[in-house]
């Protein structure tokens, strides 16, 4: 981080402070502000767009729980909410195996309620075509805004890594898609 | 606007069109719980407060400059290497300040009072538009070396990331995917003489030409599995610039009439070659084919040698021109198209196979 945004704060570090102190509308700005990128995000690694939902809703209301803890001079805002979200995908992961029993039917690797959305191509290939980790590159970059080294350091993978599959997944989408671009 | 630009677009517009906004209900939630609170700090006067806020003014503009002078004076490496290695010297607000082209291809290539002053990214962009429009760089030829020299990690990372990006763009805007080496740099590592940095880096103590061409050593290294440290490897090679280690063999085999073993990968002065041995009857044939072109450029036959010299139109594989040891004996004469090591071996073979056969 540059030192220019640890002396004046930046816009999302205010409204983090906002609602550390109580502020509800801020809460509300930062989430019109990133519900697509946590919502794009939650979508790459659950492929189901109604737990993508309960992990946009569960995100933010860890961002009131927790804001008090955001240090300025830490993390950039964006990549501490997406990291927020990471941690709620890992629980809602970790319930879904511990509900899960020897006779309960199999749950399906991908659910098909995105497929049933007209026009939402690009988003289909991305999320039946991509690995799980280009998945969210792709949708951490896109959508997210990331740069490819904060990917990496949010993935915890090398720069090279997370540059090479960028690449490779594009280029599968373009493959797939190209004669739509 | 390009592919990828047009691919994130509209993916970022689809991931707009379907994310629910359930800020109510977030907003409702709320009630139940409320923020870990800090404890409020406590304010003084209102005149020391306003006291505090002008001296932390003062800071940040003294600080400012202060600030502006170091970033300033701050001084990075950034090598782009497609065989016309261009150096890019870069101040703490990723600015141009200096270009130094590398060898004499990068001269005739590039125009290095265009960079000065541009961005680190403007510039990678430019310098990776005239090589493709000069031919350097191309679909069959799409090999990068990019080498940051800068001890500070982050630092250097955060270059690397913006010339890669930067050359990535650039290419595929010319529907070229580009395979690209990165390298850091140590900043105590110091060109070898006719040598550009990078190169030096990558390729001191391997045992590998430093002349050889970009695209000739991330094959190399890949295929023998023998990155260096500190190297990381993104896209792959054009598809159709080398021939397989399969054909290298099946064109020894052809040549020689026997059956060639797998092939080494090697180097020929700063070629790239493909090492075959076939046995022979008397001994290890040893072909020398240019894994470009698959064309066999010398045979150690034994009894015989062939060799062309680099650019030499190919005789037919296997013929000699020379014996190995020895002058021609005054009453002996042997034609240049008629003897056939192939064909001598064949025989030989034919011989212990009917004799096994009989006995």
């Amino acid at each position: 981080m540059d030192m220019w945004s640890s002396v004046i704060p930046h816009a999302d570090e205010t409204l983090i402070q906002r609602i550390a102190q109580g502020e509800q509308q801020a809460l509300a700005a930062l989430y019109e502000r990133y519900r697509e990128a946590v919502f794009g995000y939650a979508l790459s690694v659950l492929r189901d767009r109604d737990l993508a939902e309960d992990a946009l809703q569960e995100t933010f209301l860890q961002v009131w729980s927790a804001a008090a803890r955001y240090v300025l001079r830490g993390k950039s805002p964006v990549t501490w909410l997406l990291g927020i979200t990471k941690n709620v995908m890992r629980t809602m992961r970790r319930k879904q195996l511990t509900l899960l029993d020897e006779n309960a039917p199999e749950i399906p690797e991908t659910t098909d309620r995105f497929l049933e959305v007209e026009n939402r191509m690009v988003t289909r290939a991305v999320l039946a075509k991509l690995s799980e980790n280009e998945r969210e590159i792709v949708m951490l970059h896109a959508v997210a805004g990331l740069k490819h080294r904060e990917i990496a350091a949010h993935l915890e993978l090398p720069l090279s890594t997370v540059l090479s599959k960028y690449n490779r997944a594009l280029k599968k989408l373009r493959t797939m898609l190209g004669d739509m671009l | 606007m390009s592919d990828n630009e047009k691919l994130n677009l509209a993916l970022r517009q689809e991931i707009s069109a379907i994310t629910p906004n359930r800020v109510d209900d977030l907003l409702a939630r709320l009630g139940e719980q409320q923020p870990d609170q800090q404890p409020e700090a406590k304010r003084g006067p209102r005149s020391v407060y306003r006291g505090l806020i002008a001296a932390a003014l003062a800071v940040v503009v003294l600080g400012g400059g202060l600030f502006y002078g170091l970033r300033s004076a701050q001084r990075s490496t950034v090598i782009l290497d497609a065989n016309a290695p261009v150096a890019f010297t870069v101040d703490g607000f990723d600015r141009v300040r200096s270009v130094r082209l590398e060898n004499a291809r990068a001269v005739s290539a590039l125009d290095a009072e265009h960079f000065t002053g541009k961005k680190l990214e403007a510039a990678v962009a430019d310098a990776t538009e005239q090589l493709i429009t000069g031919n350097v760089l191309s679909a069959n030829e799409n090999a990068v070396l990019l080498s940051v020299q800068e001890d500070r990690d982050a630092r250097a990372e955060k270059l690397m990331e913006a010339a890669s990006t930067a050359l990535t763009a650039a290419a595929e805007k010319h529907e070229i995917a580009p395979a690209v080496l990165t390298q850091t740099v140590s900043e105590r590592v110091k060109p070898t003489a006719g040598v550009s940095l990078g190169r030096t880096a990558l390729t001191d103590g391997t045992g590998v030409p430093s002349d050889a061409a970009v695209l000739d050593l991330l094959y190399y290294f890949s295929s023998e599995n023998a990155v260096p440290e500190d190297t990381q490897v993104y896209g792959t090679w054009a598809e159709t610039a080398f021939c397989s280690v399969e054909q290298a063999v099946r064109t020894a085999s052809d040549a020689s009439g026997g059956t060639g073993e797998a092939a080494s990968l090697s180097w020929d002065h700063s070629r790239l070659v493909y090492v075959v041995r076939v046995p022979m009857w008397n001994g290890d044939a040893v072909y020398t084919i240019s894994a470009r072109t698959g064309e066999i450029l010398s045979a150690e036959i034994p009894g015989w040698t062939t060799e062309r010299a680099p650019g030499e139109p190919p005789e037919v594989p296997g013929v000699p021109q020379t014996p190995s040891t020895g002058s021609v004996p005054e009453t002996s004469t042997v034609p240049e198209q008629e003897v056939d090591p192939g064909a001598v071996y064949r025989f030989f073979k034919g011989v212990v196979d009917f004799w096994d056969a009989i006995i």
